[in-house]
């Protein structure tokens, strides 16, 4: 039968595509934070560039012990304690995370399009949705990205190509106005970017195969980077130097559309397609932190985690971030800012040498192989 | 007082004996099995019985007949009037009976030369059982009785008033095959049967419905439908324990997968060909006696969208076809939700003529837009339902001039505006688009959540509200198979059969998701393309 249970590398790479672009889309380049936007396309590629070998150890770490989630593995090369607390704070950022884009699109809507309908009437719905979702399990988020990500990725190319009558590539110029340095900033903050598909670690036991693992992995880092680049080099070209100033810069290029006179302002298009995104992505996060909340409280099941976790993002999304100055100012160290990418690094690092510690100790560093060759 | 004890004793168990005995062979209550008595060698017991059991009905017809040398052989020929063909009974049972003129020693030897020689009826069934001989009568079996025998003969000659094939009137095609199923199910079968003249076709019948003993047939090709489907639709079956099934849309509800869903996850149809098609692309049909409407499954998404004509127009029509259905369930689903969404909370997409011109015509309406499209759609529905209960000389004309008159009226009362009206025109015409009725159902019954949801909360309502519908789409299955696959999950050759209809000779193979081992569908050699443009 051709129908799998498992995910393949496709749906891993529409996961983590939807994950990534959805909310890099809503939020670039301003959140990067530089004065001119005019070189920040360098940023986007070499960031990419950089993340891949980072996706890639994240991957092998997976592989080499038989396909196995981050909380198994923390547990196993770490023992129950430091596994545990590796496994609780991999729950929290994942909260932390659904609370961030649980925030943005809601912010999204507020700003584009409904000013007077409270906040959380949007961040509470998108939640139940998605953990509705979340709650069927990673093969249903699986089937559902394929399709999403091709809808998300045809209204981005939509959003970048329908404004060409405003682009002006005069504003792209000059390509590096004070030199290469002031890139070194946005290049460190959009590595982090990519490294919010850690998720993958936890989605790596539903997998069909380890390769599948990696071409996933790879495929969508690879994507994603293009249309972050591409983003970039349109809304400058759009808006010149100015564009990091822009709050919703994707949104604004999307209000400078108009269609043979009859439509005038496709944002709503826009906005609805970071909907499915988003709301997939919120599901995928939420599956993860139920399922390893699940693996630490010793629970057979996660279902009834996901909605109380859902809850907690509202709440999180609500009383981390007071007003949207604070919420603006905030994101940059949470989503893009160094504290993902010390803690992500910092645990491949631990449980690398774990691992290796263990190989030369002759421990079961080898105990999940099994699951990999089968 | 020891001898009169076991007299009243004896007395009991005697009476006990013969009460049941004497009890009506009829239907056991509630378990619908059979008692297990046997015939008496009395005739005219046996008579009795099968009188007793169906409680003296009129329509019962028992013919006492004499046969033998001299006459020596008592006989009786019992049946349903209505349920038989009368000159069959006469010439193929009642002649041959009659005219039994050798003397043989034993009811056996009658019973058997009657089978093997003088009974000229294709099917003839030997009966031991009582209940089982009520039942055969009573499925419109014509019995013959003989005295001393413990066996009555069950010939096949039934024969009741039945409408020829003609063209299905919910599934009408402008290309393709114009004969339909109807209500009997062997004629249904033999429609099937012509069409795909191949032992392969397997035709599993049992009875269902305990009260109604509804005869039902579970048709596939072996080698193309999955053992593992067939087992499961067997077993489901086998589960179904209910009085009757009187249509196949019961039976639907009781062996689908989602019973709580709006969306349909069996397929039904009264078309031959679309049955024949969907049996070779692996799938099961479940037919059902005394109804023209044929389940198919493993149903998916897509199927709802396709029709028969799909396959035998060219592919480009049948591709335009395909995305104009879609384009008809979007709308139907979500014209007049995006129309609140819009004029309520998202002014700004519009041109500003355009908004100045539905703002004008809005002018003086006394009800906010989701009331008026609400009043709009509820009297919209309300048309249609009367426009199919209405007697067909009279139904057309009543909803024209319903719904010309009542949107006229309502305009010019200033209840809604004509913008509203086009908009609910317009989706009422799109759900017409959708083939399969009980999917235009569930889609009619889902735009008035989208309505609510759009005159609360706009675009954002409608978004959240398409996500919640795909993540409950995606999450269906139907017998195994994902429902809104080769979508979800991507099935990359299946796609060619989807919303596109590629051209035949390049679906060379069924649906893998379907079928067991025999996945080709077109041999070498079968494509047209090469050195057509040559000749």
């Amino acid at each position: 039968m051709t129908i799998t249970h498992k995910t393949t590398a496709r749906q891993l790479g529409s996961v983590l595509f939807l994950l990534r672009v959805a909310t890099m889309t809503l939020t670039l380049p301003s959140v990067i934070g530089m004065p001119s936007s005019q070189g920040l396309w360098l940023a986007g590629i070499v960031g990419t560039v950089i993340s891949l070998p980072l996706l890639a150890w994240m991957v092998t770490l997976s592989r080499a012990e038989g396909l196995d989630d981050v909380v198994r593995i923390s547990r196993r090369l770490l023992g129950p304690i430091g596994g545990s607390t590796v496994g609780w704070l991999f729950v929290l950022y994942w909260l932390i995370l659904a609370a961030f884009e649980l925030r943005y699109i809601s912010e999204a809507y507020l700003t584009g399009t409904m000013p007077e309908t409270p906040i959380v009437v949007f961040m509470a719905l998108t939640a139940l949705v998605s953990a509705g979702i979340a709650r069927r399990g990673i093969r249903l988020i699986a089937m559902m990205a394929e399709l999403i990500a091709f809808l998300v990725l045809i209204s981005l190319l939509l959003t970048m190509v329908l404004p060409l009558d405003v682009v002006r590539l005069r504003n792209l110029l000059p390509v590096f106005p004070e030199g290469l340095q002031p890139l070194i900033l946005p290049t460190a903050t959009a590595v982090p970017l990519f490294l919010d598909m850690v998720v993958l670690m936890m989605i790596a036991p539903s997998m069909t195969s380890g390769v599948g693992l990696m071409q996933g992995t790879v495929w969508s880092a690879l994507v994603s980077g293009a249309v972050l680049t591409l983003l970039i080099v349109v809304v400058t070209a759009v808006f010149g130097p100015i564009s990091t100033a822009l709050e919703l810069p994707a949104l604004s290029l999307t209000r400078m559309i108009s269609i043979g006179g009859a439509v005038e302002r496709l944002e709503l298009i826009t906005v609805v397609s970071w909907t499915f995104g988003i709301g997939l992505a919120l599901a995928t996060v939420l599956w993860a932190a139920a399922t390893a909340s699940a693996h630490l409280l010793g629970l057979r099941c996660f279902e009834p985690l996901v909605y109380p976790l859902g809850g907690l993002a509202v709440f999180l999304g609500i009383r981390m971030w007071p007003d949207v100055s604070n919420f603006d100012k905030s994101t940059t160290a949470i989503s893009g800012g160094l504290v993902t990418s010390l803690f992500i690094l910092a645990v491949l690092a631990v449980l690398t040498a774990a691992r290796w510690l263990r190989r030369r100790a002759g421990g079961g560093g080898d105990s999940g192989r099994r699951g990999e060759t089968e | 007082m020891g001898k009169k004890l076991l007299a009243r004793l004896l007395l009991r168990l005697t009476r006990a004996i013969a009460g049941r005995k004497s009890a009506p062979r009829g239907l056991a209550s509630g378990s619908g099995r059979p008692d297990g008595a046997g015939l008496s060698p009395d005739l005219e017991a046996n008579i009795e019985g099968i009188v007793q059991a169906f409680g003296g009905s009129g329509d019962l017809v028992v013919r006492r007949l004499r046969a033998g040398r001299s006459g020596s052989v008592s006989a009786a020929v019992v049946h349903l009037e209505g349920l038989v063909d009368k000159d069959l009974v006469a010439q193929c049972i009642i002649r041959p009976v009659t005219l039994m003129t050798e003397n043989l020693a034993s009811p056996s030897e009658v019973l058997d030369r009657l089978c093997d020689a003088l009974l000229s009826v294709t099917v003839v069934d030997q009966i031991a059982d009582a209940h089982e001989v009520a039942l055969a009568v009573a499925e419109g079996l014509c019995v013959v009785l003989i005295d001393s025998a413990r066996t009555a003969l069950a010939c096949a000659v039934q024969g009741w008033a039945q409408r020829s094939p003609e063209e299905p009137t919910t599934e009408a095609t402008v290309r393709g095959p114009k004969e339909g199923f109807v209500e009997s199910l062997r004629i249904n079968t033999s429609m099937l049967r012509r069409r795909i003249a191949d032992p392969r076709l397997h035709i599993e019948e049992r009875r269902l419905g305990r009260v109604t003993r509804t005869l039902v047939a579970m048709a596939y090709v072996q080698g193309i439908a999955r053992p593992s489907v067939i087992q499961e639709v067997r077993s489901r079956l086998d589960k179904v324990d209910v009085d009757s099934i009187q249509e196949s849309g019961q039976l639907e509800e009781l062996i689908m997968d989602a019973p709580l869903s709006p969306f349909p996850t069996i397929a039904r149809s009264e078309r031959p060909d679309r049955i024949v098609g969907a049996l070779l692309d692996g799938r099961i049909a479940i037919i059902v006696d005394g109804t023209p409407f044929v389940l198919i499954m493993p149903a998916t998404f897509m199927m709802y969208l396709t029709t028969s004509e799909d396959y035998f127009e060219l592919f480009y029509s049948g591709t335009l076809i395909r995305f104009t259905r879609l384009l008809a369930l979007t709308l139907s689903l979500l014209l007049p939700s995006v129309y609140i969404a819009v004029t309520t909370f998202h002014q700004e997409m519009l041109p500003t003529p355009l908004i100045l011109s539905i703002a004008a015509q809005r002018e003086g309406i006394p009800f906010p837009a989701f009331f008026e499209a609400l009043i709009m759609e509820i009297m919209f529905e309300l048309v249609r339902e009367a426009g199919i209960r209405l007697p067909r000389v009279i139904g057309p004309a009543i909803s024209i001039v319903g719904v010309l008159v009542l949107g006229d009226a309502a305009i010019r009362a200033g209840l809604v505006s004509p913008i509203m009206v086009i908009v609910v025109a317009a989706t009422g015409i799109a759900s017409l688009g959708t083939p399969e009725f009980s999917l235009a159902i569930s889609i009619r019954l889902l735009r008035f959540v989208f309505l609510a949801a759009a005159a609360s909360l706009g675009f954002f309502g409608i978004a959240v509200g398409v996500l919640a519908l795909y993540a409950h789409l995606t999450a269906l299955e139907s017998f195994g198979v994902p429902y809104m696959s080769p979508i979800a999950p991507v099935i990359d050759s299946e796609l060619k059969d989807t919303m596109v209809r590629a051209p035949w000779w390049a679906m060379k193979q069924r649906p893998r998701s379907l079928v067991w081992y025999n996945d080709t569908r077109l041999g070498q050699g079968s494509s047209g393309k090469d050195g057509d443009g040559e000749r």
